[in-house]
């Protein structure tokens, strides 16, 4: 009888123990992926505000340099990509689509004295680089926040957790190696 | 049993920093704040007296608002951009207050010629990027170009200031401000106010030494006197007693810069 209590009270301690170190690790898992999800929302922000720039830049250049239509029109693509993209690699293509086509904006630009010289197009100009610069540092923080949460969903014994609970790896915010190949038209 | 435990914290606590580190520096080498934090000016640029009113000043907004606004030159940035090395010095630093996130960052590199000043999360509303750049194009690119560094950063310091006070409805900071005499923005735990309980804090000191030198061979001690010695009194006029600090703002990229 003595015997069959202690072999009940040793069950109920590892189940205690097991239950207790599952709900630790599913907790962690809910926590890092709130962090990295709360990260990218940031970027998604940053994003928006940057799309939302995009017609106001382009009228006010329209003022200027209505010839220079090409590159205008390859802004606003690039801003309509950017509007449909779904996962973190596609938002990742189309930022990239919309910095090489606001390059080459800048690259026209030179030839506007004017425009160039414009109080609205200034200070345009300085808040797309804000939020440039906004959406490389929301970038780093959740690639690094990405990768935390990745590790855990990979590594093991988490992995059989993440794996019963349907946690999935998170997708890193950053061009993938197949849309760097595609060619640049050179001008 | 006990010295290894010790030593077993002291493992641990080097591995959570060194950790850290790797989180945050992302390989950049940033250099500490400097003693009265407001003030960092490795490129050699900025006058005594102009450190003094940028130190000052920041005292007293800080101490009504939370605000802090700290103005750094750095000879290089290593092949940086400007503006990744103000996001990771403004969060290692924590420049304004943690809650409010109102810190303002002005880095001037002038041998490279690139400035960026970025704005913590909290004053973003107040200084969007377009009007930060205005500042920059009307207060201190013009005085850049012509190597005066010193009133460029006053009049840019001066503008930023004024949006900053303006966002918490302060006219003016005063000096003769009953509010802001003595050591109120001082850092508390640094400011030991030796006037009032001389034996209490005798009494601390000797307790210090004692575990110090009983538990770390005066390790804590011999560490305190090399950054007291590090920061200097030398140069600085009217004897500070305290040290200043970040109050754990964050900043997220929002600002405005470029070359002059």
């Amino acid at each position: 009888m003595k015997k069959g209590l202690l072999i009940l009270a040793i069950i109920l301690v590892i189940v205690i123990a097991f239950g207790s170190s599952i709900a630790g690790s599913y907790n962690n898992l809910v926590k890092l992926d709130e962090e990295a999800s709360a990260k990218w929302a940031q970027i998604n922000n940053q994003l928006q505000r940057r799309a939302d720039l995009i017609p106001n830049l382009v009228n006010t250049v329209k003022g200027y340099a209505s010839h220079e239509e090409e590159v205008l029109v390859g802004i606003t693509e690039a801003r309509s990509r950017l509007e449909t993209a779904k996962t973190p690699g596609e938002y990742a293509e189309a930022n990239a689509q919309l910095t090489t086509a606001l390059e080459r904006l800048n690259v026209v630009v030179e030839a506007y004295p004017e425009l160039k010289a414009n109080e609205n197009f200034i200070r345009l100009q300085d808040e797309l680089a804000g939020t440039e610069n906004r959406i490389a540092v929301a970038r780093m923080d959740y690639n690094e926040a990405a990768k935390i949460y990745n590790n855990k969903v990979r590594s093991f014994p988490t992995n059989i957790i993440a794996g019963i609970f349907g946690f999935e790896q998170k997708e890193y915010f950053e061009v993938s190696e197949q849309a760097k190949d595609v060619p640049q038209v050179n001008f | 049993m006990k010295k290894s435990r010790l030593f077993l914290v002291f493992f641990l606590a080097f591995f959570i920093l060194i950790f850290n580190k790797n989180v945050y520096g992302v390989g950049l080498d940033l250099p500490e704040p400097s003693r009265y934090f407001y003030v960092y000016d490795e490129a050699n640029v900025i006058d005594n007296y102009l450190e003094d009113y940028i130190i000052n000043t920041n005292e007293q907004l800080y101490s009504k608002t939370g605000a802090q606004i700290v103005v750094v030159t750095l000879n290089s940035l290593d092949g940086n951009s400007e503006q990744e090395i103000a996001v990771q010095l403004f969060r290692k630093w924590g420049i304004g207050s943690k809650e409010k996130n109102n810190g303002v960052l002005m880095l001037i590199a002038p041998n490279e010629k690139r400035l960026w000043i970025e704005i913590g999360y909290g004053l973003e509303g107040a200084l969007p990027d377009g009007k930060v750049g205005e500042i920059r194009d009307k207060y201190i690119f013009p005085y850049f170009k012509e190597n005066d560094y010193n009133t460029g950063i006053l009049k840019g310091f001066d503008a930023i200031l004024s949006v900053v006070l303006d966002e918490y409805n302060i006219e003016s900071l005063n000096s003769s401000d009953s509010q802001i005499d003595g050591n109120y923005g001082y850092d508390e735990n640094y400011d030991v106010d030796i006037g009032v309980n001389p034996i209490i804090v005798l009494i601390g000191i000797i307790i210090f030494l004692v575990i110090d030198f009983r538990f770390f061979g005066g390790m804590l001690t011999r560490m305190l006197m090399r950054s007291s010695s590090r920061g200097g009194f030398s140069g600085r006029s009217g004897g500070r007693g305290g040290r200043n600090r970040g109050g754990g703002g964050s900043s997220g990229g929002g600002g405005a810069g470029g070359g002059w």
